[in-house]
């Protein structure tokens, strides 16, 4: 007990960890509103009606970005067992099946689209949608950049890797965000 | 050491397990969506979908875990 | 000169400029390169975020965030020690003090201008007929007025909670610093993007922004856009950073129902904060997007519908009304048990009420929209759990009564302000259900009733704790106390000029005055009450004014206090004023009750360089 007292001045790294864990769970709770009001927006507005989109591109992307998030788990678990190199290719990998992702939508799908963001409520919602989704994709390529760039240069340890659990969890929570976002836009309702 | 590579060995694999099973679970999606099921069972796969994201890849548990070192 | 290059705030200004040049050229470029001549909206909207995003880097807020990209070291929170003095204030620092301090100020500095908007339209109103003003510039100035106001709010709650929360939990600090100083910072290009709306044409639909009026208004939309969406994310990121602070920095010996009841209520007002908020966000840059790429959201001619942007809105802005007041009802809780020396009524009642407040308050925005046109079905629902609030409320009323109830009361200014909120706030409360009742709504909705009614729970529930709130902590920041006759002549001239205000709002609110309207007609009679409540807007600013001049006055003048001036068992209060950097030199411990005012024998905590004399007698937790 006595013990207890002398630690508070200056808590113990794990302790931050554990703080910049809920810290973060807090952040993803707070977006996960923005998305949810999108998801309101479309069943509002459209109803049972979706858009006419590609529905092999859809399952495509779908795909790449499970896979990706599948990846990330790996990077995460191998550096949490100091295993640097499976933890670089990893996370090598989920850069490249996140950069493939926003290709998938962006440049293709976008393009793809039958419709212009002007275009009716079906516009709106699509390009708000997958715009709002693939900005969050971005700036999770970004900070896996951070976290690559860092990983290559020794900074990560099994002991030490707060950046790459965050990295991992917010790219983990952008995946959960399409696995709604995904049956909302292609699969549900009729076109 | 023997031990820690048997752990890793075991998570690695979880992460293979999580994925097939997200792989199965989209083909039933989109199998649902194509041929125009009605919209709550494609809630109820996304639905087991996200939660074994959150679950075996955010690790939720983690949160409550960090709490006991606290101040308590 | 070199001296004022260095501080902070002024490169932030500096780089704000260029980094809005520098969208302005982006957006101008592309078109240019596609072959497009300029146009003002989108250049203007990108030239506002990329100055806001060059503000944070010009000042210093994501400096320590750009070294740990770059996979550098920065000083632990516990390492840095800021210099004292004026110039810190002024620039960015991770002390939750300074920050508390930075919020406070911003927060009065916005509290007067947006007041000044009042006057300036309240003077117009004063008489029937178009005196001075333009319906554009009316319009603005309603709409700055309420924005503005609400702004200062969220900011004022910053700064009581980022002062006052570590220092009752006994934390160093807030968990996140540096993310604490850069939701500070991102208020202030906020700020200025929101009052710079006056500049770019104005706008014209009040602070509720309702599309389809702005999507077709001048820029001045945007910008009033812009600068609430940054706002936003200040208080998310703020509320954030408070819910971990609570959860996860308490000194040992406190657990939940031993916290001080302040901090019951921030909590409370943060979890709306850190979820509400993104709605306004988002359906605001819906609005944005709407004017600048076409989207049809809100568009009936375009496959939107205008309802949606009323729900999405509402589902911020009513919550948000109780992010504005459980602090203020919380400092009431607080201050209370301290000038009446009797223990807090019903604690852990209180504790869950703020709770309750806020859970119920997320189901019951649909009382803005009875006249909306939205569907009728959802118009009783929203009736019933509008009026289910009046229980956790009630329950807070009950509390302060009893806790009132045969206590040995004292009255210095502080105390006034607790009651004078109380009493404003029991207005609002009673005149509250007749518009959450739908028959009575329809006819009171839009009026200058709900007008009246507002302002009674703002005041209730936010200024009058304000004030004691700084009354109260003053001598902590300063050492100094405030002048007790200023304060009492600014309790005495606001409280009666502020019931006069509000009482003829609802009084021409009831003869058929309808909200932001900038003339009406002199055939209903109600002239003089209109110029009777314009006086009494402007007694309040003269009795604000005093209080201005007190606080800076006693800065310097104000009589030295060193000790516990209020006799408060709380642990801010036990160690020497003003609170030093890191806030204790010695971690405490929680061994009772935080309320136990005239209880003999009883203890809130216990610093440990006193349990070392005492020997083994405080480590009993
Ligand atoms: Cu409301």
């Amino acid at each position: 007990m006595s013990s207890r007292s002398s630690s508070l001045a200056h808590r113990s790294d794990e302790y931050q960890v554990g703080t910049n864990r809920l810290g973060l769970w807090l952040f993803i709770v707070s977006d996960s509103f923005v998305f949810g009001a999108l998801l309101i927006t479309r069943f509002y507005l459209l109803g049972d009606r979706r858009p006419h989109l590609e529905q092999s591109l859809g399952l495509i992307v779908t795909s790449v970005l499970l896979v990706s998030s599948f990846f990330m788990n790996r990077a995460e678990t191998a550096i949490a067992h100091n295993d640097r190199r499976t933890f670089l290719f990893s996370t090598a990998m989920t850069l490249i099946l996140g950069v493939a992702f926003l290709v998938g939508v962006i440049g293709f799908e976008w393009r793809l689209a039958p419709f212009g963001p002007a275009d009716g409520a079906e516009g709106a919602i699509f390009y708000m949608m997958t715009g709002m989704h693939a900005f969050h994709v971005l700036t999770g390529v970004l900070f896996l950049f951070v976290v690559l760039r860092n990983g290559l240069r020794g900074h990560y340890s099994a002991e030490s890797h707060w950046a790459v659990e965050a990295a991992a969890n917010y790219w983990h929570f952008v995946d959960v965000v399409w696995i709604f976002f995904y049956p909302a836009l292609y699969l549900i309702g009729r076109v | 050491m023997k031990d820690h590579d048997k752990d890793k060995t075991i998570a690695f694999r979880r992460g293979v397990v999580v994925l097939l099973a997200l792989a199965i679970l989209t083909a039933v999606e989109y199998w649902l969506g194509i041929s125009e099921t009605p919209a709550v069972f494609l809630w109820v796969v996304g639905l087991v979908k996200a939660v074994l994201v959150v679950w075996f890849f955010m690790h939720i548990g983690r949160i409550l875990e960090t709490q006991e070192g606290g101040q308590r | 000169m070199r001296k004022v290059i260095t501080v902070g705030l002024a490169r932030g200004i500096f780089w704000q400029i260029i980094g809005t040049l520098v969208g302005i050229g982006m957006v101008t470029g592309v078109r240019f390169l596609m072959g497009l001549g300029w146009k003002a909206e989108p250049a203007w909207v990108l030239g506002a975020f990329v100055g806001a995003i060059f503000f944070m880097g010009g000042v210093g807020a994501v400096t320590d965030w750009w070294r740990w990209v770059k996979g550098e070291r920065t000083l632990e929170v516990h390492e840095i020690h800021d210099p004292s003095g004026i110039w810190r204030y002024f620039g960015v620092s991770y002390d939750h003090k300074v920050i508390g301090i930075q919020y406070g100020v911003t927060s009065l500095i916005l509290l007067a201008i947006g007041g000044t908007f009042a006057l300036i339209f309240r003077t117009e109103l004063a008489e029937s007929g178009l005196q001075f003003l333009s319906f554009q510039e009316f319009n603005t100035l309603v709409g700055l007025h309420g924005m503005v106001l609400i702004i200062s709010i969220l900011l004022g709650i910053a700064a009581i909670a980022n002062y006052v929360t570590p220092l009752l939990i006994g934390a160093q600090d807030m968990a996140f610093p540096r993310l604490n100083a850069f939701a500070y910072w991102l208020a202030v290009p906020g700020s200025i993007l929101l009052l710079s709306a006056i500049f770019f044409g104005g706008f014209e639909t009040g602070w509720t922004g309702y599309p389809p009026l702005s999507v077709r208004g001048p820029l001045g939309m945007q910008m009033f856009f812009a600068g609430v969406f940054l706002n936003g994310w200040s208080s998310i990121l703020g509320a954030l950073n408070l819910i971990a602070t609570i959860l996860r920095m308490r000194t040992s010996g406190m657990n939940y129902f031993r916290m001080p009841i302040f901090v019951w209520s921030v909590l409370a007002t943060s979890i709306i904060a850190l979820t509400a908020t993104q709605l306004i966000g988002l359906s605001f840059q819906m609005v944005m997007f709407e004017r600048i790429f076409g989207m049809g959201f809100f568009d009936a001619n375009n496959g939107g519908d205008p309802i949606l942007f009323q729900h999405l809105f509402w589902f911020y802005s009513h919550p948000a009304v109780y992010i504005f007041v459980l602090p203020g009802l919380g400092i009431i809780s607080e201050l209370l048990p301290v000038f009446v020396r009797k223990p807090l009524f019903g604690y852990k009642w209180v504790a869950m009420s703020s709770l309750g407040i806020a859970l119920v308050g997320f189901l019951v925005w649909g009382h803005h929209m009875f006249t909306s046109g939205m569907q009728s079905y959802l118009r009783v629902p929203f009736m019933y759990s509008t009026l289910l609030v009046a229980v956790p409320t009630g329950i807070k009323f009950f509390s302060w009564v009893a806790t009132l109830w045969q206590g040995r009361i004292r009255f210095p200014t502080p105390m006034l302000f607790v009651l004078g909120g109380i009493f404003v706030f029991l207005m609002g409360g009673l005149t509250g259900p007749p518009n959450g009742t739908v028959s009575t709504d329809l006819h009171l909705h839009d009026t200058y009733w709900v007008v009246g009614h507002f302002h009674n729970t703002m005041f209730g529930g936010y200024v009058f704790p304000l004030f004691a709130a700084i009354y109260y902590w003053y001598p902590k920041i300063t050492g100094r106390r405030m002048n007790e006759t200023l304060g009492k002549l600014h309790f005495y001239l606001m409280t009666p000029a502020f019931f006069v205000m509000s009482f003829g709002q609802m009084r021409v609110g009831l003869l058929g005055m309808r909200r932001r309207i900038a003339d009406y007609d002199p055939a209903l009679g109600f002239d003089l009450t209109h110029l009777i409540v314009t006086i009494g807007g402007f007694l309040i600013a003269l009795a604000v004014l005093i209080f201005f001049i007190n606080l800076i006055y006693s800065a310097k003048r104000g009589s030295v206090a060193v000790d516990n001036v209020w006799e408060s068992r709380s642990p801010e209060w036990q160690v020497p004023s003003p609170a030093q950097m890191h806030n204790y030199p010695e971690p405490f411990e929680v061994v009772g009750e935080p309320y136990d005012y005239g209880l003999a024998g009883t203890q809130y905590v216990v610093f440990h360089n006193a349990e070392v004399s005492k020997g083994s007698e405080g480590s009993k937790l």
